[in-house]
């Protein structure tokens, strides 16, 4: 119990590292932590690159597609049987209140990260444009009607494989980031 | 001014409060808006972050998404156009003193959960661009539930003491011999997308420690999210560089390799990245810079 109660600590501090709050795991739920981990690890290497910061390296770009791909969708979908959140999780219980919509985004990871890995040959590219092209002066989307389709509804789940391999590198990368920050955001408790 | 509230208190009691004048003239706004420009500004205010209740899957800026606060519940109002249940009967003036006063059109106060305050240098040609992108939202006709806040905070007209000992004008005036990317940072941060009033600690009547806790961070958001510390020296010890900031505010990818979740993410998602990459590297700029101090 001690050893719970120090995890626990460790969850809530803001400075506690994941590696630490994943201390106490077992069995099916450090599997998921871990993949989280792996996901966020991987992100860490590559983020300089994404960004310009370091030259552009295709074979890096289809391993960590390939990470991605691995921990998300189903695979991901799995490693979360109903209610199983208990500390060190922070799970929201929304995930299964809200499965459909969980899934969605586990779903468009897995969709973006493959496209990721068909788009690496095509090289980083310009970056996304000022704004993204949600922006595109459509006063729709600004305003908020898109709401759904940014917060992982079925809009951009229904964006083809064939569409979104045209994008270029760094915006993949960008989208699929935003769509693990949109996950968070919904189903993540704060630590 | 505050003392001036505070005889009024005692000697007129909420009666006195009431007729207490708050609002200040407002002129009227004839210049024409562009809704692209509204939209954008709209969108790095906040303004569809809050007004959507993207958890209970509520239509855009149809309001309805819950604050709780120390104080009780206040919920965020329906902005669309429906002349019942959203602003659809108000005038452009009536805009411009809820966005930039925190009034009413019949001048009563705003709860300040609604960040009013940094939009208080809001110019007249800004004013008209959101009043336009306004305009263009579908009516919802759906009432928001009522504020659920114990007697004395229920008495909004108690508001104009708060107003009076808190609001605090927003630190957007440029400063010279910073470089025009610094200032464009500090006019967003400091204003549209009111950085401080999440990551600022706030007193035991909800008012923002400015001299003391400004960015320093705030452990009792509404709702019970966290925000750090964001002063220069907080960000420049958590890893982060104008880069990575910038990077952030589109991505919301940390230093650590996570993506930002809580109250940051939905910042992110729904509000800074639509802004444009300037925008966010002046953000940046200004941040890990923020040495006007």
């Amino acid at each position: 119990m001690k050893f719970t109660t120090f995890t626990f600590a460790a969850t809530i501090a803001v400075l506690a590292t994941t590696a630490v709050a994943h201390k106490g795991a077992t069995g099916m739920l450090l599997e998921r932590m871990n993949g989280m981990l792996a996901m966020g690890k991987a992100t860490k290497a590559i983020a300089p690159m994404m960004r310009g910061l370091e030259g552009y390296d295709a074979e890096r770009t289809s391993d960590y597609a390939a990470i991605l791909q691995a921990h998300s969708g189903d695979a991901m979908l799995a490693l979360f049987p109903e209610g199983m959140n208990a500390a060190p999780s922070v799970a929201k219980d929304a995930i299964w209140t809200n499965w459909e919509e969980f899934s969605v985004l586990a779903v468009q990871l897995e969709t973006y990260a493959t496209a990721l890995g068909l788009a690496a040959q095509n090289g980083l590219g310009e970056g996304t444009p000022a704004g993204g092209s949600m922006m595109g002066g459509d006063t729709t989307d600004m305003m908020g009607a898109d709401t759904t389709s940014m917060m992982g509804g079925a809009v951009e789940g229904e964006k083809t494989l064939e569409t979104l391999a045209s994008l270029s590198v760094s915006t993949l990368f960008a989208q699929s980031a935003q769509v693990c920050s949109a996950c968070h955001t919904k189903f993540r408790a704060e630590e | 001014m505050g003392v001036v509230a505070l005889m009024l208190a005692g000697a007129g009691g909420i009666t006195g409060l009431r007729l207490y004048p708050v609002a200040k003239p407002v002129e009227a706004i004839a210049l024409t808006g562009d809704v692209g420009a509204g939209a954008y500004l709209a969108r790095a205010s906040g303004c569809i972050a809050c007004h959507t209740d993207v958890e209970g899957g509520g239509p855009p800026l149809a309001g309805g998404t819950g604050f709780e606060t120390p104080f009780g519940t206040v919920y965020a109002a329906n902005l669309t156009t429906d002349p019942d249940f959203g602003i659809g009967d108000w005038a452009i003036e009536d805009f411009a003193k809820a966005v930039r006063q925190g009034l009413s059109p019949d001048d009563v106060p705003y709860y300040p959960v609604f960040t009013y305050a940094f939009y208080q240098d809001f110019s007249d040609q800004q004013i008209a661009d959101l009043w336009a992108a306004f305009q263009t939202v579908a009516p919802v006709s759906e009432p928001v539930p009522a504020t659920d806040l114990a007697f004395p905070f229920s008495e909004r007209d108690g508001l104009k003491l708060w107003r009076a000992a808190f609001l605090h004008a927003p630190r957007t005036t440029p400063v010279s011999g910073q470089s025009d990317i610094w200032n464009r940072g500090r006019e967003l941060v400091e204003g549209a997308t009111h950085c401080a009033a999440c990551h600022t600690e706030r007193n035991i009547a909800g008012g923002r420690k400015v001299d003391t806790g400004r960015m320093q961070g705030n452990d009792v958001l509404p709702g019970g999210s966290k925000a750090p510390a964001i002063t220069s020296a907080a960000l420049v010890s958590s890893g982060w560089d104008v880069d990575s900031l910038s990077y952030a505010l589109q991505t919301g990818i940390t230093p650590s390799g996570d993506t930002f979740g809580g109250s940051m993410g939905e910042v992110v998602q729904m509000g800074t990245r639509f802004m444009t990459q300037e925008d966010r590297i002046a953000m940046a700029t200004y941040l890990m810079d923020q040495s006007d101090e």
